[in-house]
């Protein structure tokens, strides 16, 4: 699980894989990056 | 993401007019208007509309209201337009809505056109975004008090195939399981799903049906079926 964080908008959103091409874009913004403030998180952890 | 986006305008032979249309690793999805509300369409299948808005709205509102207690932890299954989500987000007593969307096109749709109708619930701090099939969503026994399922239009009428794994023994087990006592697992269905209730039932559950009007049309109403499954 990857907790992903947006550089543009910081909207934070989860994915089970990591993103194709290094690439992800934000669900909220549009920002198309390269995440690098993503972890492992356990969704029960708050 | 998206592979293939295809803008045209004007209105279609159906008096749709197509705002949007993209191929992805899913399928084809095709955002269309009419009038003033909007339409999505799924490799060729309805699949949803904004005034679809009542069941939705119910499906939530109607599992929590017989669930006890505080600090309710909720997974949504699609988000579509948002409108069950929110009706979730209602409840003070939800402490954590999780709401999880395979589709990222659905969520950029719902931003650009939707989040105004059913009241931005992606922007609550309770909730978090799972860009994911809610069947590989990690599920852990007893973790949530309500799993609200509004995929597809129910399990008799699936815009993908894959998802009939959702409403199979093992899957809608998997759901049950992951609510805590007491929890209510909730699936929405355009049409009358007497193998749901059974499953459902032989797996443990008690089972509410409840018919609940709504827009089938802009102009043109209907019955829609959710099913409450609550855990022992």
């Amino acid at each position: 699980m990857l907790r992903i964080l947006c550089p543009a908008c910081h909207f934070a959103f989860l994915q089970l894989t990591p993103p194709e091409e290094g690439e992800v874009i934000c669900p909220r913004c549009g920002t198309r990056f390269k995440p690098v403030e993503e972890e492992i998180v356990d969704p029960e952890d708050d | 993401m998206t592979d293939d986006t295809e803008t045209r305008s004007g209105p279609v032979p159906s008096g749709r007019e197509v705002i949007e249309r993209v191929i992805t690793a899913t399928g084809e999805w095709q955002l269309q208007r009419t009038g003033s509300h909007y339409e999505i369409i799924c490799n060729g299948v309805f699949l949803m509309a904004s005034y679809n808005r009542d069941s939705d709205r119910a499906l939530a509102a109607l599992a929590l209201r017989g669930i006890p207690g505080q600090g309710l932890r909720v997974l949504v299954g699609g988000l579509g337009v948002g409108y069950t989500a929110q009706a979730a987000l209602e409840d003070p007593r939800v402490e954590r809505l999780d709401v999880a969307e395979i589709e990222p096109v659905v969520v950029a749709w719902h931003r650009a056109h939707f989040a105004g109708l059913c009241g931005q619930p992606l922007e609550d701090p309770r909730t978090m975004l799972f860009l994911s099939d809610v069947y590989d969503v990690p599920l852990r026994s007893g973790s949530y008090d309500a799993v609200l399922l509004d995929t597809d239009n129910g399990p008799g009428w699936l815009v993908r195939e894959a998802n009939a794994r959702l409403y199979g023994p093992q899957g809608l087990t998997g759901f049950l399981q992951a609510l805590r006592p007491g929890g209510v697992l909730g699936c929405w269905s355009a049409e009358p799903a007497p193998r749901l209730a059974e499953t459902l039932a032989r797996a443990g559950a008690s089972v509410d049906v409840i018919e609940v009007e709504d827009r089938i049309a802009p102009d043109r109403r209907g019955t829609a079926w959710l099913y409450l499954a609550q855990r022992h």
